[in-house]
């Protein structure tokens, strides 16, 4: 029997976002172990139960990394996944034999990547084409197809589910929120709202309450206490949809097939970060800033945000298509090809729609999907380098001329 | 009378003197060309250096670009201070695309011999950009997209070279060794161990985990030299020449099917599309299947003057076909494909 290691050893989000991978590795009946941190030991179990878990704490001490009872079996694994390159887990790395590494390691102090990682790490910002967990998924040979990994997400019949903070604990101005709620409880004509928060969100929902239609907000529930991810998952799976902004509860919803109505903003990039699977919409703020990388005082005054309050943007979002489509936000559906999930524009443009397609065809090629894609133009991009190729040999001594 | 030019030719980084290499600065010669060799070699110490260097990723990124661009860089002026009018690189050159694109613009013709296969050199297309002329070892659809890149594409398969020919009635066959060249499959390590012990001796990847072919494991085939490999190919009763470990799947022929057969070996091959029109059944002996393969050798093992024969023809055939100087000659032409007839410079 095959077994692999997968050392995850970071948030919620990620932990949901290598589902693809572990699905993947754990066909045919493979031992598959997962490392990660104590603080989503929890969520591990629930979410791979088949697999057997391990938990990195800090030695005493020296501050080295110690793994429950995974060093005495390190050398059996027959691949490794490291999923991540910083020090923890170039760290762990050392446990295993280098042949077996893929994704991050290090030897000899010098730091190693797949050649996968090395290309993607090129393509940063608007430019990222591809879901973090066909990133991961790509790292094992023929990973699972991408529609058996999520559910088509469905209407449950519970009502609409809002998440007011996302990943780095942003909220929408207040009334964009509010906004929103209602025009996406128009269109779809809901008045049962579960707001998913944290204690210190009451402040919000008191603001928010008062904005929200008559009947909607008497109709609302609030879950701003400490839940469990399993109760949270199993309310978000009796949902008719999610309105999020990027967070892990989005992707809990993608894991339970249920549909995802996301507002992205701020560091979120859709085709980076978006729900995985069939039937997600994702409303991605386009202003020339998008993507950022958080910070307390931006500079442009969180255009990406105030977007979502545009008038005739909520008139979409309630269902009233005019023919008028407003700029600075662009509305996806959620679609799959042959490398993973992808988002096509149904409102508004894509201004790097064509650099998309040809990056995507270039990690079919990568990967050994496709031959020769069809979507790529001549020198469009950098996800290779001449280095690639050319500097990889040069690492034993040089053979004598008599080489063949 | 053909135009005498001035090609810089810039060897791989990874196998700074292969026969490829060398059968085209011979061949270009022999035509009457001068040819330039870039000191490819000289550079692999500092590359080397790099490749050791404790440091991390993003620091190996920049360096790796500098270390490119400076090799690139030492090309191109290596390429102007001798005047030469073509570049034949490879997809190992250290060259860049943007020292190709400096050559373009001083007139110097950039060509490529693309003897990688794409689906297993995904990097083909960051390596196409400024080359004028990219022959490849491949045909369609590889080479349609090149000329859909802009591309003068070139189908141009490797080659023999017309100095390893010997003549085969004075090969003395060692009757019991049957090499066998090529990656292990589990397909193949059944199909080929009832002739264990026969023999038999391989050279490749991953026969030295099969317990049973352990210890008539040899190494990579990289770990060959050149005469040795001659010496095999003269030698053996019976060379078995494996693409790949996924037979009769693939379509570029290898250079060891036109080495083997300059040096009037006997081999079997497993069957490549590009074959056809290339070699027939009366120079070569394909076969299609790890099973196929079995038989072929039970029944080849003891007919030497059958092999003789195979080996003899194959050899007349690519001394008269196949030969680097008709690459070379099929090259140039595309080259200069633009240009009108001038009279000869020399």
């Amino acid at each position: 029997m095959k077994k692999y290691c997968v050392i995850q050893l970071g948030d919620v989000t990620e932990l949901l976002l290598t589902k693809r991978l572990m699905l993947s590795l754990l066909r045919g009946e493979a031992e598959v172990h997962l490392v990660v941190q104590p603080e989503q030991s929890q969520v591990a179990a629930f979410l791979y139960p088949e697999a057997t878990l391990h938990v990195v704490a800090e030695r005493h001490g020296n501050g080295a990394m110690v793994v429950d009872s995974l060093e005495a079996e390190a050398i059996s694994f027959s691949a490794v996944y490291n999923l991540h390159g910083s020090v923890k887990n170039m760290e762990l790395s050392a446990l295993f034999p280098r042949e077996v590494l893929h994704g991050y390691w290090k030897h000899m102090g010098r730091e190693f990547c797949s050649q996968w990682c090395t290309c993607l790490s090129r393509v940063q910002g608007r430019q990222r084409f591809l879901n973090v967990m066909d990133v991961w998924a790509h790292l094992a040979d023929s990973p699972i197809p991408s529609h058996m990994v999520n559910p088509i997400a469905m209407r449950k019949g519970g009502g609409v589910g809002v998440v007011l903070r996302d990943r780095n604990g942003r909220a929408l101005p207040v009334n964009v929120l509010a906004g929103c709620i209602n025009a996406v409880c128009t269109a779809s004509r809901e008045t049962d709202v579960v707001l998913f928060g944290e204690v210190e969100d009451e402040a919000l929902v008191a603001e928010l309450l008062p904005l929200l239609k008559e009947k909607i907000a008497a109709k609302t529930v609030t879950r701003c206490f400490d839940t469990s991810f399993e109760d949270d998952a199993a309310i978000i799976s009796t949902l008719d949809m999610l309105v999020t902004p990027e967070s892990d509860l989005m992707h809990v919803a993608a894991h339970v097939g249920t549909p995802v109505n996301a507002f992205f903003h701020s560091s979120a990039w859709c085709m980076a970060n978006g729900p995985y699977g069939l039937g997600h919409r994702v409303w991605q703020a386009d202003t020339v800033c998008a993507p950022c990388i958080p910070v307390e005082n931006c500079s442009e005054e969180f255009a990406c945000m105030h977007v979502f309050g545009n008038e005739q943007l909520q008139r979409f979002l309630s269902g009233k298509i005019d023919e008028k489509y407003p700029e600075g936000v662009t509305g996806y559906v959620s679609m799959l090809d042959e490398v993973g999930v992808t988002y096509m524009p149904v409102f508004g443009t894509e201004g790097h729609a064509s650099e998309r397609l040809a990056l995507r065809g270039m990690a079919s090629e990568f990967v050994g999907i496709t031959g020769i894609s069809k979507t790529v133009p001549q020198g469009i991009n950098n996800f290779y380098a001449e280095q690639d190729w050319l500097l990889q040999h040069c690492t034993a001594p040089v053979e004598e001329d008599d080489a063949y | 009378m053909h135009t005498k030019r001035k090609l810089l030719l810039v060897p791989p980084m990874d196998k700074p003197s292969s026969c490829v290499l060398t059968g085209c600065a011979e061949a270009l010669e022999k035509m009457g060309h001068d040819v330039v060799l870039f000191d490819t070699a000289a550079w692999l110490p500092m590359c080397s250096a790099l490749q050791h260097l404790p440091i991390q990723l993003e620091q190996q990124e920049l360096l790796g670009a500098q270390a490119v661009e400076l090799m690139a860089q030492a090309v191109a002026a290596v390429a102007q201070a001798q005047q030469v009018d073509v570049v034949l690189a490879f997809p190992q050159s250290p060259l860049s695309a943007d020292v190709r694109e400096q050559l373009q613009s001083q007139k110097v013709k950039t060509v490529c011999w693309m003897i990688e296969e794409c689906s297993l050199f995904p990097f083909w297309r960051k390596l196409v950009e400024g080359y004028d002329v990219v022959a490849t070892i491949e045909h369609e659809p590889f080479i349609s997209e090149l000329a859909l890149l802009g591309h003068t594409a070139v189908y141009l398969p490797f080659a023999a070279k017309s100095a390893c020919c010997t003549p085969v009635s004075t090969h003395t066959a060692a009757e019991d060794m049957i090499v066998v060249l090529g990656d292990a499959s589990d397909e193949l390590a059944n199909a080929l161990s009832s002739h264990i012990g026969r023999g038999m001796v391989l050279w490749g990847e991953g026969w030295g985990a099969y317990d049973q072919y352990r210890p008539y494991y040899q190494g990579k085939q990289s770990s060959l030299t050149r005469s040795e490999r001659k010496a095999l190919y003269r030698d053996a009763a019976i060379i078995v020449n494996l693409h790949s470990a996924n037979i009769a799947a693939g379509d570029a022929v290898n250079m060891e099917t036109f080495a083997i057969a300059s040096c009037g070996g006997f081999q079997l091959v497993d069957k490549r599309t590009l074959m056809d029109g290339m070699f027939s059944y009366e120079e070569l002996v394909m076969f299609e299947s790890a099973e196929e393969l079995s038989e072929m050798i039970d029944e080849f093992v003891d007919d030497r003057n059958t092999r003789m024969e195979y080996a003899r023809n194959a050899q007349t055939l690519v001394l008269a076909k196949h030969t680097y100087e008709q690459r070379m000659k099929t090259l140039l032409a595309a080259v200069f494909s633009d240009e009108k007839p001038s009279p000869s410079k020399s």
